[in-house]
């Protein structure tokens, strides 16, 4: 619907007089738009997802100006002669056992931590998103096969298939990347073949097939819209938990390794230091507990945005 | 109940050979050679060696072989021998297990207290000041990794306030730090759900009964609200093993517990295929007999579900 139009319906539902029948004013007012604007229109209305996003949005912007604030050298190169300072103006975040200043360690770090973060939501988003689609749209024996295949894989946690993956792949970030990103794809391809399978039996689906749409079409332009809500929401939730778990396994020294200044390898540094210097675990782990509770404030306010009758 | 619990034993085997074959595959997809990180030119041994090693190990044989052999030797309890050392994988296991249990019990019992006291609070003083604090920690606990906790807790009570030590064990002490950084993210799930369940027992129609017929308060509160609240809470149950078990993974190598989350990644940075493949097996394998406890835990808690 173009902006005229919708300006048109509102105005004409305002008219007819839609607060006096006792809907809830948040609803008369955007009566007419489309959903997805329905729930922009509630999201930005919700002062912690705003605030959730605003937050998130100062991360993204610090940590892709990182490199102009501190250059690579800065953070990598070792010296003797600032060894475990405690915070000061100089170095906010002081500095680690190898002297490099730990604000442009961290600033660096989320460079790695959240593209590690959205790396692994998109590798389980996209495999989840076409077996899901697939198992829900073709049923029959192909669906059987999946979901036999994705009950076997829920039957192991997550984060022991991860390790099985690091285990065949070895150590680093790429590999732990894609191990939890493989190891998030039966959640996904869960969700999205519930999703389906509901949406496939709507009336709008059933007149598109008799119109004649072919079955690209059904599932890309009728369905997939359609069930997009839900999985947004988990996707969102679940880049919490993916940063969560890669600079947990960074930490483990399975992943990011020095002299990487991704936060769970920043954190694992920490851990040896930390007699001498709070500030050395201190500083990341707080880094990595702002952007997932950024995150999950967005994912919430998502939440409530998408299907308001959840609201608590 | 009876038929029932035998059904769904017979429907774990396929569960297991499903597992099994997965952990298998994926190892064996592994795109290096398993044996390079023990033997190899580099370290002085000669191609006829590294062939022998091969051979003695089955490496040779073509995949469908060693999975039959990794299957039949894991049901007679031989999970092979590790690269390092040759010792026998299951014995290394069984001597990490003890900690690791402990630990579970420990980080369930911390859980469930933290989680469920919260949650009913929260639910009995809606909108006040414990309903409050209990959302407010269950959200900012969900978002602190526990890695992240656990390193904070060391710091706080070991480091600066010397109520525990950084390293060596003291006994059940020991336990307190690490039990508490494994709950923190179910513990925060947890209150939620607990309060959720709670408040919707709350309206159902045998509370009042319960109520009008004048039954005392507190006794409405246990017997009739919070029992019936529970059966969602024991779903979580499942879900919260695995939660759990991840916590475990991380936790155990920040306090430095000799367990069996420590074993996996020590083994994964050795590169020890047999210990991965081993323990990997052995948990997962451990995961599917917690949850079907779980699942016939439902019976005894809701007897309205009924077995046919």
């Amino acid at each position: 619907m173009r902006p005229t139009d919708s300006q048109a319906a509102k105005g004409s539902t305002a008219a007819s007089g839609g607060p006096d029948i006792g809907q809830p004013a948040d609803d008369w007012l955007v009566v007419g738009r489309s959903p997805v604007r329905r729930a922009a229109a509630r999201f930005f209305r919700d002062p912690l997802a705003v605030t959730g996003l605003t937050i998130m949005a100062l991360i993204i912007l610090i940590t892709l100006f990182a490199p102009q604030i501190y250059s690579w050298d800065e953070i990598i190169n070792v010296s003797n002669a600032t060894k475990l300072l405690s915070p000061s103006a100089a170095h906010p975040f002081g500095t680690d056992n190898l002297g490099r200043d730990q604000l442009g360690r961290v600033l660096w770090g989320g460079r790695e931590s959240l593209r590690a973060g959205y790396l692994v939501v998109l590798i389980g988003l996209g495999g989840g998103t076409i077996l899901g689609l697939i198992s829900g749209f073709a049923g029959g024996w192909v669906d059987n096969l999946i979901q036999r295949f994705v009950d076997v894989l829920l039957a192991i946690p997550g984060i022991l298939l991860a390790l099985s993956v690091v285990g065949a792949l070895g150590p680093g970030l790429v590999q732990v990347m894609l191990a939890v990103g493989l190891a998030n794809i039966p959640d996904y391809t869960r969700l999205i073949r519930g999703s389906v399978l509901e949406a496939k039996e709507n009336e709008y689906v059933r007149a598109a097939r008799v119109l004649g749409a072919s079955n690209r079409r059904i599932m890309f332009r009728h369905i997939l819209p359609n069930v997009i809500g839900p999985i947004l929401v988990y996707a969102t939730l679940g880049l919490g938990i993916a940063i969560m778990i890669t600079a947990g396994l960074s930490y483990l020294g399975l992943g990011a390794q020095p002299p990487s200044p991704e936060w769970g390898a920043m954190l694992n540094q920490g851990r040896q230091f930390m007699r001498h210097a709070w500030w050395m675990p201190v500083f990341p782990g707080l880094a990595i507990v702002i952007a997932v509770l950024s995150i999950n404030l967005i994912g919430d306010g998502l939440q409530d945005a998408i299907n308001p009758k959840l609201r608590k | 109940m009876l038929v029932y619990t035998f059904r769904r034993l017979l429907l774990i085997l396929p569960t297991l050979l499903g597992v099994s074959l997965v952990i298998f595959a994926i190892l064996a997809l592994s795109p290096g050679d398993p044996l390079a990180a023990v033997v190899s030119e580099e370290y002085g041994n000669t191609a006829e060696d590294i062939e022998r090693i091969r051979e003695q190990l089955h490496l040779n044989d073509p995949l469908h072989v060693q999975y039959l052999n990794f299957l039949w030797d894991a049901l007679r309890g031989d999970l092979g021998t590790s690269f390092r050392g040759g010792s026998s994988v299951l014995n290394d296991i069984m001597a990490r297990l003890p900690s690791t249990i402990q630990l579970a019990i420990a980080g369930l019992i911390a859980t469930m207290l933290l989680g469920v006291s919260a949650g009913v609070l929260a639910a009995l003083y809606r909108g006040g000041l414990p309903d409050k604090l209990t959302m407010l920690f269950a959200f900012v606990g969900v978002s602190i990794p526990s890695v992240y906790a656990a390193l904070l807790l060391l710091l706080i009570f070991a480091v600066e306030l010397r109520w525990f030590k950084v390293v060596g064990d003291e006994g059940l002490k020991s336990l307190i730090l690490p039990a508490a950084a494994m709950a923190l993210i179910p513990a925060g799930v947890l209150a939620r759900l607990t309060r959720a369940s709670m408040l919707e027992v709350m309206e159902e129609d045998y509370v009042r009964t319960a109520r009008a017929k004048g039954i005392r308060e507190a006794l409405v509160t246990v017997m009739h609200i919070f029992r019936n609240a529970l059966i969602p809470i024991v779903t979580y149950l499942g879900l919260l093993a695995g939660s759990l078990l991840s916590g475990q993974v991380f936790v155990e190598n920040v306090f430095g517990r000799p367990g069996l989350g420590r074993f996996l990644v020590d083994s994964i940075s050795a590169r020890d295929y047999p210990q991965i493949r081993g323990g990997i097996l052995f948990v997962a394998v451990g995961y599917v007999f917690v949850n079907l406890i779980v699942d016939l835990l439902y019976g005894v808690i809701d007897p309205r579900i009924t077995y046919e």
